[in-house]
C-alpha cells in the first residue's frame, strides 16, 4: 500500500504530464486525479469510465412543523447560512460548511441534515491502468468533500500516483495527507523555484518525504540543485524542453507510449521511486 | 421609513461603502425624521458568508431599504426573500444618497452585481 | 479608474509575462496580485517594499487548559476531527464553534490567527499589491478582496488597476473578477487549456462583465487554436491578441525580466497591440 502525491506549487508546471507518465510505466498503479477543479488526466489516458458516484456535502433541512422560529440556528451558524428572516428561516447552502452546529443546537430538534451534490468521483481503466478522477461542480465553494472520499478509495490501493491540485491551499493539504512519498515538479526559473519553496514549506510541515523533478530542463537547472542540496531534497529527474513533448502533449498523447527514450526515462524514474518508498518503509530514510 | 447605507465611516458625510458585506459600517436613516444612527458591521471580516450575515443584522435593524453599490447573489437572495429593496449609490456621501432615495431618484438594484461566494465582494 | 482582471483556467499560460508587460505600457497603475498562493508578478517587477500588513484570516477554536477537565466532548461534536487528545490542529478546525457551544466548562474561545500578509510595493510608475497566504491556509477569496482594496487605496488616483488573478475557477478567481470593467482571458492551443478556458468563462459569464481573450504560442496547435477562435465568435468574444511563440520570451524570464525590456520582440510587439484593442474596446 503506497500513496504518492505529485504536487507543484503552480500549475501547468508538468504536473499532469509527469504523473500521467509515470502511471503508465508502473505497473500495478493507480492514477488518481485530485485537482478536481480542473481535472485534465482523463485527456491522456482516456479511460473506460465503469463507475460515476456522486459525492455530497450534509446541509440543514428544516421541518417547519417543528420550528418554532426562535432564530437559534441563525445565531450559531458562523458561516452566514442560515439567515432568520422572522417568518422562516433561509438556508443558504452554498455557505453551509456542514459542522452541524445548527442540528445540535436547534431546541426543536426540527433539523436533519440532508445530502446535496456537489460533484462525483469517476473510476475507470485506461489500458489497465486503474483510473480515479474527482471532479468538483463549477461555482462550489470546496472540494473537500471529494478528496476526503477519494482518500478513503485510496487506503485500500496498492499503489497510487495522486495527481494534486496546484497550490497549497486546503484542498492540497487533504490530498496529500497520509502520502509515503510527496514529487514536487518544478521548472529551473526563478519562478519555479519561488514555488517549490512555498510547496516544499507545506510538504515539511506535514512531515513527507518528498523528491524534485525539473521539467522543462535546461541551462539553469543550477538554481534549483542548488536550493535542493540545501534543503536536502533529492532531484530525480530532469524532463527536457523538447517541442516533442509539447506537440504530443497538446494532442492528448502520452510520450512515455510514442516514445522508447522517454519511455526509458520513466520507467528510471519508477525505480527510483520505488526504491525510495522500500527504504522508507524499511526505516532507513536518508530524508 | 428606515433605509441603511454601508458607509465607509460612521458620520453621515461619509462616502457610500462600495461593497455590501465588507462594508465597515452601516448608516441606519430614518426618513421622516432624519435621525440617524452607525452600527458596525461586524460581519465584514468573516472570511465566508460576509454578505449574508450583514443581511440578517439589517433584517434585525428592522430595515426596509438599503443602499449599496455591489450586492452578492447570497445577501441578494435574503433581501428579496425579507422584501427588502436594494438602490445603487456610489461616489457619492451618505447624505447624498439619502436625499437622491427621498427624491426617487437612485436605481433600484434587482441582480446581484457581484457574484462571489466566499469572499466575494 | 478602470480595473482589468487577467485570468486563465490553469495557471502557466504566460499570464504573468503578460501582466508585466502591460504593467511596462502603462503609466499610472496598481498591480495587484491575485494569485495569492503564489505570488510571483515582483520577481519580475522587482519592486521595493514600501508597506506590510498582517493578514487574519481565519478564525479557530482556542483552548484555555486551566479552565479544561478534559472531559472529551469538544472532540467528539467536531464534525472536522480537529481536536485530538484536547488539542486543536489549525489545518484542520473551520471555525465552525461548535466546540466552543458545547463544551460545559466554557473553555474554549475562537481567536483570529493569522494567514498571511498584504505587502505594498514600489515599481516603476505605480505600484504592486501582493499578498501571501501561509502554506495550507484558506480564505483565500477574503485575501484577494483585501488585496484589491488595498490596490484601490494606495495609489494616487491610479487610471488603472491591473488584476493579476489565481488559475481555476474557484471562489479567489470570483473574488478577484467581481466588480471589475474587464477580464482578459489568456489560453494557450492544447486540449486541456482550450477545456480549461470555457470552464473560466462559463464563470466569468455569470458575473456579466466584458471578456477579452488572448491565445499565447498561437502556433504551437493551429487546430486547436482555430478551434478556441470559433468558440470565441460563437460566443461574441473577442479575441484581441494572438501572441506567437516567442524564443525571446523564455530568455527574457531566464534572465528574470519582463519581455518589454526586450522591446522589438514579436511578443511584445503584439502585447502592445493588444493593450491598444483592448483599451478602445473596453
Ligand atoms: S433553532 Fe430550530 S426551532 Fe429555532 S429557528 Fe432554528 S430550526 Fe427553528
Ligand atoms: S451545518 Fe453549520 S454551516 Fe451549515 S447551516 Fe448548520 S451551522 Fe451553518
Ligand atoms: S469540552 Fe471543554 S472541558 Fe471538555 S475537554 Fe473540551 S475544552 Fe476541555
Ligand atoms: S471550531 Fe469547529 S472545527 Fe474547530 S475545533 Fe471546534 S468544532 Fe472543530
Amino acid at each position: 500500500m503506497a500513496k504518492i502525491s505529485i504536487l507543484s506549487g503552480k500549475g501547468g508546471t508538468g504536473k499532469t504530464f509527469a504523473s500521467t507518465n509515470l502511471v503508465r510505466v508502473l505497473p500495478n498503479a493507480t492514477y488518481i486525479d485530485c485537482d478536481i477543479e480542473e481535472p485534465n488526466g482523463r485527456i491522456f489516458l482516456n479511460p473506460i469510465i465503469e463507475d460515476i458516484s456522486d459525492v455530497y456535502t450534509k446541509v440543514p433541512l428544516i421541518d417547519d412543523n417543528r420550528c418554532e422560529r426562535c432564530g437559534i440556528c441563525s445565531k450559531v451558524c458562523r458561516f452566514g447560512a442560515l439567515i432568520n428572516l422572522g417568518r422562516e428561516i433561509l438556508i443558504l447552502d452554498h455557505l453551509c460548511h456542514s459542522c452541524e452546529a445548527c442540528y445540535e443546537m436547534c431546541p426543536m430538534n426540527a433539523i436533519t441534515m440532508a445530502n446535496r451534490k456537489i460533484g462525483e468521483i469517476s473510476t475507470g481503466v485506461s489500458r489497465g491502468i486503474d483510473f480515479i478522477e474527482g471532479r468538483l461542480n463549477p461555482g462550489e465553494p470546496s472540494g473537500v468533500p471529494i478528496i476526503k472520499q477519494i482518500n478513503i478509495l485510496i487506503k485500500s490501493i496498492e499503489l497510487s500516483i495522486v495527481d494534486s491540485p496546484p497550490g497549497t491551499s486546503c484542498s492540497v493539504v487533504n490530498t496529500i495527507e497520509d502520502s509515503d512519498l510527496c514529487i514536487l515538479v518544478t521548472e529551473p526559473t526563478p519562478f519555479g523555484l519561488h514555488d517549490l519553496k512555498l510547496a516544499v514549506e507545506l510538504v515539511k510541515e506535514m512531515d513527507i518525504p518528498m523528491a524534485v523533478i525539473i521539467n522543462k530542463s535546461g541551462s539553469d537547472n543550477q538554481i534549483i540543485y542548488n536550493y535542493c542540496m540545501k534543503n536536502d531534497i533529492k532531484v530525480l529527474m530532469e524532463i527536457p524542453y523538447d517541442k516533442k513533448i509539447a506537440e504530443l502533449y497538446s494532442r492528448g498523447t502520452l510520450i512515455a507510449e510514442a516514445d522508447s527514450t522517454y519511455e526509458k526515462m520513466f520507467v528510471d524514474l519508477a525505480e527510483k521511486i520505488l526504491e525510495l518508498i522500500e527504504n522508507e518503509a524499511a526505516g532507513n530514510s536518508e530524508w | 421609513m428606515r433605509v441603511a447605507i454601508s458607509s465607509t465611516g460612521t458620520d453621515i458625510d461619509s462616502i457610500v461603502d462600495e461593497r455590501f458585506g465588507r462594508a465597515r459600517y452601516f448608516i441606519i436613516v430614518d426618513t421622516e425624521t432624519g435621525e440617524h444612527e452607525a452600527i458596525d458591521n461586524e460581519a465584514y471580516q468573516l472570511s465566508g458568508g460576509a454578505g449574508a450575515k450583514t443581511a440578517q443584522m439589517i433584517i434585525e435593524k428592522g430595515s426596509e431599504a438599503v443602499i449599496s453599490s455591489n450586492i452578492g447573489p447570497n445577501a441578494m437572495d435574503v433581501m428579496e426573500k425579507a422584501g427588502i429593496r436594494v438602490y445603487r449609490a456610489y461616489n457619492m456621501s451618505v447624505k447624498e444618497a439619502v436625499d437622491l432615495f427621498n427624491k426617487g431618484l437612485l436605481q433600484e438594484i434587482l441582480q446581484p452585481t457581484s457574484k462571489g461566494h466566499h469572499g466575494g465582494i | 479608474m478602470k480595473q482589468l482582471a487577467i485570468v486563465s483556467g490553469k495557471g502557466g499560460t504566460g499570464k504573468t509575462t503578460i501582466a508585466t508587460a502591460i504593467s511596462s505600457i502603462l503609466n499610472n497603475k496598481v498591480m495587484a496580485d491575485c494569485d495569492v498562493e503564489a505570488a510571483d508578478l515582483n520577481i519580475l517587477l522587482k519592486g521595493k517594499k514600501i508597506k506590510a500588513s498582517n493578514f487574519k484570516g481565519k478564525e479557530i477554536a482556542a483552548i484555555e487548559y486551566s479552565e479544561c477537565n478534559y472531559c472529551g466532548i469538544c472532540e467528539d461534536v467536531c464534525r472536522f476531527d480537529a481536536i485530538k487528545d484536547i488539542k486543536v490542529n489549525p489545518y484542520k478546525c473551520e471555525g465552525c464553534g461548535l466546540c466552543t457551544l458545547k463544551c460545559p466548562l466554557d473553555a474554549i474561545k475562537m481567536k483570529w490567527v493569522e494567514t498571511g500578509e498584504i505587502v505594498v510595493l514600489e515599481i516603476e510608475n505605480g505600484q504592486l499589491c501582493e499578498a501571501q497566504l501561509s502554506p495550507g491556509a484558506d480564505g483565500s477569496g477574503k485575501l484577494v478582496t483585501e488585496v484589491r482594496k488595498m490596490a484601490i487605496s494606495i495609489g494616487e488616483e491610479p487610471e488603472w488597476i491591473i488584476i493579476d488573478g489565481p488559475p481555476g475557477i474557484g471562489c479567489p478567481v470570483i473574488a478577484s473578477i467581481t466588480g471589475v470593467d474587464a477580464v482578459l482571458v489568456v489560453v494557450e492551443p492544447t486540449l486541456s487549456g482550450f477545456e480549461d478556458m470555457q470552464r473560466v468563462i462559463d464563470v466569468i459569464k455569470d458575473i456579466g462583465c466584458k471578456i477579452f481573450v488572448c491565445i499565447n504560442k498561437w502556433d504551437i496547435n493551429f487546430r486547436v487554436s482555430q478551434n478556441i477562435m470559433s468558440f470565441c465568435e460563437s460566443r461574441g468574444i473577442p479575441v484581441a491578441g494572438k501572441i506567437y511563440y516567442d524564443e525571446q520570451v523564455i530568455n527574457a524570464l531566464k534572465e528574470t525580466k519582463g519581455i518589454s525590456e526586450f522591446n522589438d520582440s514579436d511578443a511584445y510587439k503584439e502585447i502592445v497591440r493588444m493593450w491598444e484593442y483592448i483599451e478602445k474596446h473596453i
